[in-house]
């Protein structure tokens, strides 16, 4: 088996290394990181502003310049989650947390340079499962209904809110805001709910909205606070590169991520944005340090973005081994293989495996290209950081507003990112963590819906999920998350009361 | 009576509050949802009521653990409000920015509110005047050109008529 998958590869190449190709791979991979970079656009978006480009190219060149462009995105986004905290999507939030922090402590250079490591060796540990679990990994993806999604959701949510902020039940308090938020618009039988008669609401509260409120504009206004109060923003000198040390400090974080990402990636619906999520409080969890976590810590970086970068490579498994499509990007990617007259299937592996083995060897050039390109640009980014805040705080904001308004044209959309960034603020003076706000939003209608597909499958008897192994799995997990942070609390306390 | 308040009305506690009554108006508003085929098992109503009932029971174990530091909380006060509100002054810019966005066009709608936004910052209308240019000069750049964005012109001021080689240089490009 593993002949034939290491002559496949060696195929692969063989077409991917053509001048052509690469060339179309390097541009695919910048353009992929400049607009990963800008809130609004994302994966999805960044593919379909790509297809009227691949219409004059060859079909092999085109399908490298997409997985060239997913992969850059995948890594761009991380940069202004980073430096400015503006995450531009759902799988660059976790970014805010600990790269952020880092950024103000003035190792911005080093926390791009994990994320670029990180995404680089994830995204070979989720090629080369690709290839080999590929397969085997769609079977067991097809084994997931209803029950089992709402078990991994009801997971993630818990291993999040248990880790996230000092409190428990604010972390829980901020999800439920989160869910309620997801409420909003149309539900999937198309009934409007909590609309207040506003037809805009029908779609719902748009993500970026929300994300972009609670995190860049509470960070707008609260750095327009501190120029006010006269506070003194540190001119920090920020270190370009990491110390080899600090990579392998965080090199088995980078590991985990990378499995996490592919096996959370490989499932249909659940996205880059729950990899880098779970990834994190895995770290959390099993770090001698938690406390560190939310403070600068670089696993806290390291972890969930390469778990990010391996769930990229991992949703192209269910697309290519079953012709379905587990996100919105890969849908778009589905598209463009149709507009090219490829049939994704099973049969694409025997009919064309050219574009198989040289898809999987353009994602692996891809992250090259991505190390290549980035490790030097780390200097040119930081260097964003040295822009006065009275300049970088309008240019920060209008950004956000036209990432929003460029996906709906909608000013209500607008308003309600202001709003977001007045409950942000206030959240963060009370000291309610932000992400699981975030958390419940992109996880609340996939898990009403599969809420309500269970309970119809179980005819309303909720328990009877419990029947299901997969099922009983997630929802230990769950409980274990939870538990393991309230014990170390509990040991925490015993050993101060004996001090 | 200054128990309920200390409780309810503290500065640790008023945004915990707020959320209880956002709670309440949505857990009743929750049964007020149209029905649906198969509303006896689950319907559109059934995963908000699911959610405002954790939220309440959230609530309840936070109002409780919060009754331990009561003697501590500190009192809301109209000055405490006021200064808030007082520090708020970009999300107001901001709101005036997104009301002219689409009326006067991104290109002045951005000049004005960056201008703005530098002058709070205690920086001298010279230096706003520049930096504001020279902000919104480059965000339209690269977005309208460069990534062939789709920008409000402006209903009551109209930018492609008074720029009118902004839209040919569009197209030329495209």
């Amino acid at each position: 088996m593993f002949d034939t998958i290491f002559i496949n590869l060696m195929d692969g190449f063989k077409i991917i290394l053509q001048v052509k190709y690469l060339m179309y791979a390097l541009f695919g991979s910048l353009l992929g990181t400049v607009v990963g970079v800008l809130p609004g656009i994302g994966s999805a978006g960044a593919l379909a502003m790509m297809l009227p480009i691949i219409l004059v190219l060859d079909p092999l060149g085109s399908v490298f310049m997409l997985a060239a462009t997913y992969t850059g995105v995948m890594y761009g986004g991380s940069t202004a989650s980073i430096l400015l905290r503006v995450p531009g999507d759902t799988s660059a939030v976790i970014a805010c947390l600990d790269g952020h922090e880092m950024a103000k402590q003035g190792n911005a250079g080093a926390a791009l340079c994990i994320a670029a490591i990180g995404s680089y060796i994830a995204g070979t540990i989720a090629v080369v499962g690709l290839m080999i679990l590929g397969p085997f990994v769609a079977d067991l993806a097809l084994k997931f209904s209803a029950p089992e999604y709402l078990a991994l959701y009801i997971f993630a949510v818990t291993a999040v809110c248990s880790l996230v902020g000092n409190s428990m039940v604010k972390a829980l308090l901020a999800m439920v805001f989160g869910l309620m938020i997801s409420t909003i618009g149309e539900d999937f039988m198309g009934v409007k709910r909590f609309t207040l008669g506003i037809t805009e609401l029908w779609d719902g509260i748009q993500f970026l909205s929300v994300t972009l409120g609670l995190f860049a504009i509470s960070e707008v206004i609260i750095n327009s606070e501190n120029i006010l109060s006269n506070q003194k923003r540190e001119v920090l000198k920020h270190r370009v590169f990491i110390k080899l040390k600090e990579i392998i400090y965080s090199f088995w974080s980078i590991i985990r991520g990378g499995f996490i990402g592919f096996v959370i990636g490989v499932l249909p619906g659940a996205g880059a944005g729950i990899a880098s999520f779970v990834s994190y409080s895995t770290e959390r969890q099993i770090s001698k340090n938690p406390e560190n976590f939310g403070k600068g810590e670089i696993k806290g970086v390291a972890g969930p973005e390469s778990a990010n970068n391996a769930a990229s490579a991992g949703a192209f498994v269910p697309m290519l081994a079953l012709g379905v499509p587990g996100s919105a990007t890969t849908a778009v990617m589905l598209g463009a293989f149709l507009m090219l007259d490829i049939q994704a299937g099973p049969m694409l592996f025997i009919e064309r495996p050219d574009v198989v083995w040289g898809l999987v060897a353009a994602l692996y050039v891809g992250n090259i290209f991505l190390l290549i390109l980035n490790l030097p640009l780390i200097s040119l980014f930081v260097r964003i950081l040295y822009i006065p805040m009275a300049i970088l705080l309008p240019i920060i904001t209008i950004i956000c507003m036209l990432g929003i308004y460029s996906s709906d044209q909608l000013t209500l959309s607008l308003f309600l990112m202001c709003l977001f960034g007045i409950i942000g603020y206030f959240m963060r003076s009370c000291d309610y963590p932000l992400a699981p706000v975030i958390l419940g939003v992109v996880l609340g209608t996939r898990m009403e819906e599969s809420f309500r597909q269970t309970m119809i499958m179980n005819q309303g008897n909720f328990f009877q999920i419990f029947d299901r192994p997969i099922v009983l799995i997630f929802f230990g997990l769950a409980i274990f998350s939870i538990l393991i942070p309230l014990m170390f609390n509990k040991i925490k306390l015993d050993a101060s009361d004996v001090d | 009576m200054k128990f309920f308040y200390k409780l309810f009305f503290s500065k640790q506690n008023l945004l915990a509050t707020i959320f209880l009554i956002t709670l309440i108006i949505y857990f009743i508003s929750s049964f007020g949802l149209e029905k649906t085929i198969g509303e006896d098992v689950v319907g559109p109503s059934s995963f908000p009521i699911l959610v405002a009932t954790f939220g309440f029971l959230l609530l309840v174990i936070y109002f409780f653990k919060s009754l331990k530091f009561i003697s501590d909380n500190d009192e809301i006060t109209f000055q405490i409000i006021k200064n808030k509100f007082s520090k708020m002054a970009p999300i107001f810019i901001t709101i005036i920015f997104v009301i002219m966005f689409e009326l006067i066009g991104f290109i002045f709608s951005s000049f004005l509110y960056s201008f703005l936004f530098i002058l709070y910052l205690k920086k001298t209308i010279k230096y706003s005047l520049i930096f504001s240019s020279i902000i919104t000069l480059c965000i339209f750049i690269i977005f309208y050109y460069g990534l062939n964005f789709q920008m409000p012109m402006g209903e009551l001021v109209d930018t492609d008529k008074i720029f009118p080689f902004l839209e040919d240089l569009k197209k030329a490009i495209y």
